[in-house]
């Protein structure tokens, strides 16, 4: 077998020995369900639940991306602005690094006192959470893009904005990819901690729901979905760096001398 | 087909314009994650009777009985469901500001302080050296001073924690501390949940029964409200009232409206929940005279000084300020009835 | 002295004396680059004066620091004259006159571009290509890429990308991007530099194909003594740091040149000639 399916069969191995080591545990231990559930009961309580939590996790799903998107499109605004002014670049980071460097556990009080409990909270701080590392990596990608490369556009007589979209924005793409396996985790987390503040809807509200009503067994359910959607994410945009970035990463092809 | 598509249009909204004139928008906080008490709320909006009375009222779930009188007064709700002794701690701070309790429902106080039997607390006497935990800012964690100066518990002989609500049945079940600062509706539940017996294992010091016969949770709405549109406060009130009849009187649709509501909800656990405050917290002797969703003045006035102790506020405030009963139906279509099915 | 006014003067006075007909396609008159201000001045070029027809191939040899590479930048606009004035095809800002094609001795392709379009690149900046880049791009420009690519001996790497291919590879692509939308002006930074001897060889010799084919006006600057003397009409020698123009030679051997005669006594009596004279300058 290949190397990479080697991998994924020992990967598949590591966790299912941690679900499994978790059951004898508990079994062992006489662990109470109300304290820690068992893996087996989790997974009935999964399949058994899962027409009810459908709605649920498409709601997180949809706060996650629709405030992922608006990150993206504000943060890489803001990073095209930083990124190609040197004074631009120096104003505006200390604002930025303050901003970021503020819980949002302390943020989201404050959304829902503004725009009320449920959906645009959870948009916002999924929004605002996930803006700082994006315009960091366009900025920085744009910042220090070869002099030489830009060179080359600018004896063709090309204008700043053609430099820019022909040799700026392309190169800092692998920056951006980047920032994105990121961000796209970091909306997620901000998602789902507004739901547990305030929400109707959501995996977060599912988890603070069941955690009120003693239904400890659903908790972790919510937990592992969590876990799982989280995973899903991250590969999703690892593969979309690959496909779109391949040249800055060069492969172990040959190579013509 | 420009022009086709704007006549279209135009047709579409000219044939919207009534009814998007007529309907008022309104938001509207519960009290606390969704809860068989909150029955009326949720089979009113089940089964249409806030839009008969022109009212698009979208609910959402709360954080507490008194952040209820917060979010209110932060503007992004109209009117919830919470603790009319929350509405007297902010009128007293900033008149004029607070939220104005429109239609009583819990006409017995839920507050209690509840000891498993092992914690051997049978008299108030007993809490003394004792360690109670509450969460911070529940009126019943906040009202226990008045309850030790009614009672004669010297207070410095209590050792106090602070804790998360949902952490303190587990805590005490495990006896890291000897009782806590509940609602009798959510903590009898819980208990149940944690595999005990609420009933025959644990002692309840009900407030109302050691001289606090306080007010509890109700619907109010915001100034702003009040002010710009009595219409819809009446007709709030209307299809709460309606609603709260029904509810009484059959609990099987209240579980169906709940489950609409909220998909998550266990429907036994929150039918047993709606019968106990039927039972327990909206059956007070005097709903038999003034019926339901009024209350005593005589009792409100107690009642606010009982809590202008207990928060220390600066001044007490007209009863007048916390209730507005201008906009309850008549007795007749207020006469409460309980009939547990 | 006010460098602005200066300038002015000087474009006034030269668009007045020069006619059409005596317009050359790049001229330095006492340009001169000095960077940094007072104490820590650099004068990396002297003033310096070059005249060049259109069609000739001058080459820029000399110690290094001397300034070659200057006199590139200042033709090709990326830094202005400190003083005196740089006009290509009769007025300053060049590149909106003249169509100008650069290569550095660093080839610089764009790594996400496969080497196709990284030579097509400059049809979708320079006019008048660029209007029409995206309907052509399929089709005309494609076609002209692929006929440029197939005579530096390419054609099968189009599709490739630039870290698949070696460094001789990658400056023949170079040298194709430098030519692919016909500039009147080629600019060469020691392209060769970083060469071995055959690769080198090679190259001359397609680069001398290319300059016979279109004929554009071009100034090769090189430490390779050989490389200007087979490829160029005209060698000029320059003075070290801060360098000027101190030798000015036309080169007499008919072209297409054939490779063997850099071997030939004529040549290296030629090329020995210069050492000798750069071996001064740089004492």
């Amino acid at each position: 077998m290949t190397e990479n399916t080697r991998i994924r069969m020992m990967s598949f191995s590591l966790i299912f020995g941690f679900f499994l080591m978790w059951e004898v545990l508990c079994v062992l231990l006489n662990v109470s369900d109300l304290v820690l559930p068992r893996p087996s009961e989790i997974l009935v309580t999964l399949w058994v639940k899962f027409p009810i939590l459908l709605p649920h996790i498409l709601q997180t799903l949809y706060s996650t991306l629709t405030g992922f998107v608006l990150g993206v499109i504000i943060g890489t605004a803001l990073g095209v602005m930083v990124g190609t002014s040197k004074v631009a670049y120096a104003v505006a980071y200390p604002l930025l690094v303050g901003f970021s460097s503020i819980p949002k556990v302390a943020v989201v009080p404050i959304f829902v006192l503004w725009f009320g409990s449920g959906t645009t909270p959870a948009i916002l701080t999924a929004m605002v959470i996930c803006v700082f590392p994006i315009v960091v990596n366009i900025a920085t990608g744009l910042a220090t893009t070869e002099p030489d490369l830009e060179d080359v556009l600018k004896t063709l007589g090309a204008s700043k904005s053609e430099i820019l979209w022909n040799v700026g924005l392309p190169r800092t793409m692998p920056y951006f990819f980047a920032a994105l396996k990121v961000a796209i985790t970091l909306s997620f987390v901000g998602a789902v901690l507004s739901e547990t503040v305030a929400s109707n809807r959501g995996i977060g509200n599912v988890m603070m729901t069941a955690s009120s009503n003693f239904q400890v067994s659903l908790v972790f359910a919510g937990l592992i979905i969590l876990a799982l959607l989280g995973v899903a994410l991250y590969a999703l945009f690892s593969w979309l760096e690959r496909r779109v970035t391949g040249w800055a990463t060069r492969g172990n092809d040959i190579t013509i001398t | 087909m420009k022009h086709i598509l704007m006549g279209a249009t135009f047709a579409l909204l000219a044939g919207a314009a009534p009814t998007f004139a007529e309907m008022t928008d309104i938001r509207f906080t519960l009290g606390w994650k969704t809860q068989g008490s909150d029955a009326p709320f949720l089979l009113a909006l089940n089964k249409g009777y806030f839009e008969d009375e022109g009212l698009n009222v979208t609910i959402d779930q709360g954080e507490g009985s008194a952040a209820t009188v917060t979010r209110i007064m932060g503007g992004a709700y109209d009117a919830g469901f919470g603790d009319i002794n929350a509405i007297i701690q902010n009128a007293a701070a900033r008149p004029g500001e607070a939220p104005v309790m429109v239609y009583q429902l819990w006409n017995r106080p839920p507050f209690a302080i509840v000891t498993p039997k092992s914690a051997g607390i049978e008299t108030p006497a007993d809490f003394e050296g004792k360690t109670l935990g509450g969460a911070q800012g529940t009126p019943t964690t906040r009202l226990f001073p008045v309850f030790a100066e009614i009672n004669g518990i010297d207070l410095e002989k209590v050792a106090q924690e602070s804790m998360a609500p949902n952490l303190q049945e587990p805590m005490m079940i495990r006896g890291d501390i000897d009782g806590a600062f509940v609602f009798t509706s959510t903590s009898w539940f819980n208990l149940i949940a944690n595999r005990q017996d609420p009933a025959n294992d644990f002692n309840w010091f009900n407030f109302e029964d050691y001289g606090m016969d306080l007010y509890s949770n109700g619907m109010m709405v915001s100034r702003e409200l009040l002010a710009d549109n009595p219409e819809a406060v009446a007709g709030l009130v209307r299809a709460v009232n309606k609603a709260t009849m029904e509810v009484s009187a059959n609990q099987d649709s209240s579980v169906e409206a709940i489950l609409a509501f909220d998909n998550l909800i266990d429907g036994d656990l929150e039918r047993a929940r709606l019968e106990f405050a039927l039972s327990n917290l909206m059956n007070a002797p005097e709903v038999a005279t003034i019926g339901m969703g009024d209350l005593d003045d005589e009792r409100l006035t107690r009642s606010i000084a009982i809590v202008a102790k207990g928060y220390d506020l600066d001044r007490l405030p007209e009863a007048s300020e916390i209730f507005d009963r201008s906009f309850l139906p008549s007795i007749e279509e207020r006469t409460f009835v309980t009939t547990i099915n | 002295m006010n460098i602005a006014n200066h300038h002015e003067q000087a474009v006034d006075a030269a668009q007045k004396i020069g006619s059409v007909s005596n317009r050359y396609a790049v001229e330095l008159q006492a340009a001169s680059v000095v960077f940094g201000k007072g104490a820590e001045a650099v004068t990396a070029l002297s003033p310096t004066s070059l005249k060049m027809d259109a069609g000739d191939f001058v080459a820029l040899v000399g110690p290094s620091g001397c300034g070659k590479s200057t006199i590139l930048r200042l033709v090709s606009n990326l830094i202005q004259p400190s003083s005196g004035v740089v006009l290509v095809g009769g007025r300053e800002a060049a590149a909106k006159q003249l169509r100008i094609g650069m290569a550095f001795q660093n080839p610089t392709m764009l790594p996400w571009l496969t080497i196709e379009q990284n030579v097509m690149m400059p049809l979708k900046i320079v006019p008048p290509f660029k209007t029409t880049f995206y309907k052509d791009r399929k089709g005309a420009f494609r076609d002209r890429v692929h006929n440029l690519l197939e005579q530096v001996g390419l054609k099968d790497f189009a599709s490739h990308f630039p870290w698949q291919l070696s460094g001789g590879m990658l400056q023949r692509s170079n040298l194709c991007r430098a030519l692919i939308h016909e500039p009147d002006l080629l600019l060469l930074d020691e392209p060769f530099g970083a060469l071995d001897q055959f690769t080198r060889e090679e190259l001359w010799q397609i680069l001398q194909d290319l300059y016979l084919d279109r004929k554009p006006t071009v100034l090769l600057v090189t430490h390779d003594l050989r490389e200007a003397g087979f490829l160029a009409k005209r060698i000029c020698v320059m003075s070290a740091r801060p360098g000027r123009i101190i030798s000015d030679e036309t080169v007499n051997i008919p072209q297409p040149r054939d490779i063997g005669m850099i071997y030939s006594s004529e040549f290296v009596e030629m090329t020995q000639g210069l050492r000798e004279l750069i071996a001064q300058v740089r004492k």
